[in-house]
């Protein structure tokens, strides 16, 4: 027995050497009071564990989401913010907050129970520095049946840095998506005595000042761990590319190298980093919403000419901006850690960058009111069905079929389908084929007036919140409204054919249930 | 802060009250506020007061085609008396453009009347599981919308003091279209924001063979149809005094040559136009009255550029007209009324008229896409759209002061 297990303990050893980079799926692993393990009512967790650096201030890592009834996904290894970029439109300063003063230590505010008057506490170095608490989130689903709203856990601390404070903010939530943010309040920082100067304003009670506008550029680095390796992520960027007809076609690129990438309105890109190659593998998808304010200076601080960064996980690569300062034997910025090496079956790492300009106003005197930024990150292939609702018990709608008919071009359309529903949900309705000229309303009113011949063949489906039913019928347009004789009469066979192929019709046109639940 | 009251009541209940309202507000605040005086005719009277003191009114009035439009919208800031912000707002357009169609599918259907049946969508008749808040409407559309108070969150906070927490109150309606729920809502938050936005959620009726298009959601479905959404809003507005506002247009372009410094460009806008976001400018938007109160529209949150073949106007942003009461939504608009004819779409009321003197129309669109994947099955979690007006030079420094 001892030597069995001598040889699976160098087995693992073996493994643990041969693949250095594997992650499994395992908790989060840190000490009680700096882990974190929250349960929804939907069942999903989140569990990370969490510390405040003197620079960055919070990094969480071990990053694990559970979907409701599913597996624990390890999702990101580290996450924080890696530079807070200030400059002014007058050029004459710029900030980098992070390296140059930093958000955690003596900069960290101590927050009481009016900062957090829903949540906990949490101590940072003997205080309480860091709040938790749970909400309702703005984002969910609506049917006709329910309005339902995803829960979210909120982990934020508050540093000044000069005049300015600021929020960092992690948000995640029960569906499974994750959001950090940073809020901007406390105070102006810079002024100038000469108002006549076009990079600022002057601000109501206070004629001599010029108050000088400038942009937050905030930068977020993730370094994405998606299942049980933390070596064969996959990272892609979407295009929705126009064509000429009018339609937009999806172009999908896997990258094998570093990237460093702008944002694209026109072509409506997005950026997803997947577990590993499968197109089904769980994953997460970036949209750069924030997309009005693109910063950039290109001569003196050539990274800002790009918005979102893929390089290989490099513990010597911290700060998307003045990296060198603490760390004098790595490369300086983000752009520079871009330089070709290959991202396959290597630990990956997405920094993005989101701008925020800010033009002062009289609001702003003495304390400016929060200015919030952000991104979401949502799950792609974590959850098995719309969180909140494929879970829940559900009888599909019963509609009521319909007759093939024959009717005469031009004629006014009016008819209500109804269909029955088990739950007592409201139905709603589509169609598909329906002669030109007709509509559907999603109440079940069929109207319109036919202004086409034809024959069409037309479903009709009624639906509830989680499934449906359908029925089939075949819908003649001609210019008499009856059915049209080839030669003078009809003799018997055809007669006993025609009988026979409506008795199938019939049988065909009973409603077909579909409940999509698995 | 925790609310204090939020009321709704149809504006004929109200109409005895009206007398002693208004001396009943004057006693109090020593001005009159337009909005206060208002007749909503038809729409429901809106009012909330936060803790602070400030405040919010408006009528609010849900269009079976359209939704929720809010016009008379008055805000209250502590200490200040109540002023005019907006004669009215509304969603112009919804336009759902599957990425395998040539054209969208305006969600507006032209009609000649509200109460027309033959309309493809609906306003839904909420419940106790569709509106988490209070249920309101009018006579004619009753249950209409939903009327809900919301955590804003840390309003401000400057070193050890305490941080001021805030509170947003919401108003908003869902329409239907074929199985899609469109969920029309606008937010005003105690410091004098307002948040115009849109969500879709609904289940996903739409499939397409072709992956160029469409989305595998799961093996035993069809592939989902992918869709980009153009949602277009009109705001028409009314700030402070009586006197026409004005709209600038604000750039700040690097000037690299000058060491990389950004001069502010305030450009007025004299006569209608057709305008982009230009996000290396940083370009934003100021509706200003004469006293110089005004709000501001930063287009931060801009998403994807649209493109369309069929409505020029959705290849913009921005829409700035001469107000015409006939020009209500972006495309599908109603093309006649007493005294003649009006245009059908944006493009037509853009025709370089002078906004001299004239009351504007500010018109603003944004783009979302549509790309439901497992996790919106059997509904589409949902998507949002919408923005942020803020107040700007509204008051003289910020309402509320954080205690040092």
């Amino acid at each position: 027995m001892p030597r069995l297990l001598s040889r699976v303990l160098l087995s693992l050893a073996i493994i643990f050497i041969v693949f250095p980079g594997s992650a499994s799926a395992q908790e989060a692993s840190c000490a009680p009071d700096s882990r974190i393990t929250e349960q929804f009512d939907n069942g999903a967790v989140w569990d990370l564990c969490w510390e405040s650096r003197i620079r960055e201030n919070l990094v969480l890592s071990d990053v694990h989401y559970t979907p409701p009834a599913g597996e624990p996904l390890r999702v990101l290894s580290s996450a924080r913010l890696s530079q807070l970029h200030v400059a002014y439109d007058d050029s004459d300063v710029t900030y980098n907050d992070v390296t140059q003063f930093g958000l955690g230590g003596g900069f960290l505010l101590t927050l009481s129970a009016e900062d957090c008057p829903d949540g906990e506490l949490l101590i940072i170095q003997s205080r309480p520095a860091l709040c938790k608490w749970r909400s309702t989130a703005e984002s969910g689903i609506q049917t006709a049946n329910q309005t339902a709203k995803t829960q979210s856990l909120h982990l934020f601390s508050i540093s000044q840095v000069g005049a300015y404070a600021y929020i960092t903010s992690w948000t995640f939530y029960a569906n499974g998506a994750m959001e950090p943010g940073i809020g901007a309040t406390g105070a102006l920082q810079r002024s100038g005595d000469d108002t006549s100067l076009p990079y600022g304003r002057v601000l109501e009670g206070d004629p001599d000042t010029l108050w000088l506008s400038h942009t937050h550029s905030y930068y977020w680095r993730l370094d994405f761990d998606l299942g049980d390796s933390a070596v064969d992520d996959v990272f892609t960027q979407t295009r929705y590319e126009l064509t000429s007809a009018g339609t937009r076609a999806q172009r999908v690129e896997q990258f094998t190298t570093e990237q460093a990438l702008r944002i694209n309105p026109t072509e409506q890109v997005n950026w997803t980093i997947q577990a590993d190659a499968s197109t089904d593998s769980p994953a997460y998808v970036i949209e750069p919403i924030r997309s009005g304010h693109r910063f950039q200076r290109i001569d003196v601080e050539p990274h800002t000419d790009f918005d979102f960064f893929v390089t290989v996980a490099n513990d010597c690569e911290r700060f998307a901006s003045q990296n060198a300062r603490f760390n004098p034997d790595c490369l300086n910025d983000v752009l520079q850690f871009v330089d070709g090496q290959s991202i396959e079956n290597q630990d990956l790492v997405v920094w993005n960058r989101v701008s925020f300009h800010h033009v002062p106003r009289n609001e702003d005197q003495r304390h400016m009111h929060t200015h919030w930024d952000g991104f979401v990150m949502k799950p792609r292939n974590v959850l098995t069905g719309t969180d909140g609702i494929s879970d829940q018990a559900n009888q599909a709608p019963m509609i009521t079929p319909l007759d093939d008919r024959i009717t005469k071009l031009d004629d006014p359309v009016h008819e209500n389908l109804t269909a029955t529903d088990a739950n007592g949900d409201l139905i709603l309705y589509t169609a598909s084929g329906l002669p030109s000229g007709v509509s559907l309303n999603s109440q079940g009113h069929m109207h319109g007036t036919t202004d086409t011949q034809g024959s069409y063949s037309v479903t009709i489906t009624a639906l509830d919140d989680q499934s449906e039913s359908t029925t089939t019928f075949q819908w003649t347009v001609n210019e008499t409204g009856v059915a049209r004789r080839k030669s003078g009469s009809t003799t018997l066979i055809g007669l006993a054919f025609l009988v026979a192929s409506v008795a199938i019709r019939r049988r065909a046109n009973l409603a077909v249930i579909r409940d999509t639940q698995h | 802060m925790k609310n204090k009251t939020h009321t709704a009541l149809p504006a004929f209940k109200l109409l005895w009250l009206t007398p002693f309202l208004l001396v009943i507000v004057s006693l109090f605040i020593g001005q009159s506020a337009r909005a206060q005086d208002t007749d909503c005719n038809d729409a429901s009277v809106l009012q909330h007061t936060f803790a602070s003191g400030a405040s919010w009114s408006a009528c609010a009035h849900v269009s079976e085609v359209h939704g929720l439009e809010v016009s008379h919208i008055a805000y209250r800031a502590p200490g200040d008396s109540s002023r005019s912000v907006m004669a009215s707002v509304n969603v112009a357009q919804i336009l759902l453009h599957y990425h395998d169609k040539a054209n969208a599918e305006p969600q507006f259907s032209p009609s000649d009347s509200d109460t027309d049946d033959s309309v493809p969508s609906q306003t839904l008749r909420l419940n106790e599981r569709t509106c988490d808040g209070e249920i309101l409407g009018t006579d004619a559309q009753p249950d209409s919308f939903c009327s809900r108070i919301k955590n804003n969150r840390i309003l401000a906070k400057f070193g050890q003091t305490p941080s001021l927490q805030s509170e947003a109150w919401e108003v908003y309606s869902v329409m239907l279209r074929e199985s899609l729920t469109w969920n029309i809502s606008w937010t005003f938050t105690e410091d004098g924001q307002i948040r115009p936005r849109v969500s879709v959620s609904g289940r996903p009726s739409r499939t397409q063979l072709d992956s160029q298009f469409s989305q595998n959601a799961r093996n035993d479905i069809p592939r989902l149809t992918r869709a980009s959404v153009l949602a277009t809003w009109r705001l028409v507005p009314a700030m402070d005094t009586d006197a026409p506002d004005r709209i600038e247009q604000f750039d700040f372009p690097l000037d690299v040559a000058q060491g990389n410094r950004r001069a502010m460009q305030i450009t007025p806008i004299t006569q209608e136009a057709l305008l982009q976001v230009e996000r290396e400018q940083f370009r934003g938007w100021r509706i200003i009255d004469t006293t110089g109160a005004g709000y501001y529209m930063d287009p931060a949150n801009q998403g994807y550029s649209y493109a369309s073949n069929e409505y020029d106007w959705a290849n913009y942003d921005v829409a700035i007209t001469r107000y015409d009461a006939c020009e209500q939504y972006a495309s599908g608009n109603i093309t006649s009324n007493d005294n003649g004819t009006c245009g059908a779409h944006l493009n037509d009321y853009v025709n370089a008229e002078s906004l001299t003197d004239e009351v504007p129309v500010f018109w603003y669109s944004q783009s979302r896409q549509l790309t439901p994947g497992i996790e919106d099955w059997p509904v589409l979690s949902d998507v949002q759209i919408g923005f942020d007006l803020l107040p700007f030079d509204w008051t003289a420094t910020s309402p509320f002061e954080v205690v040092e």
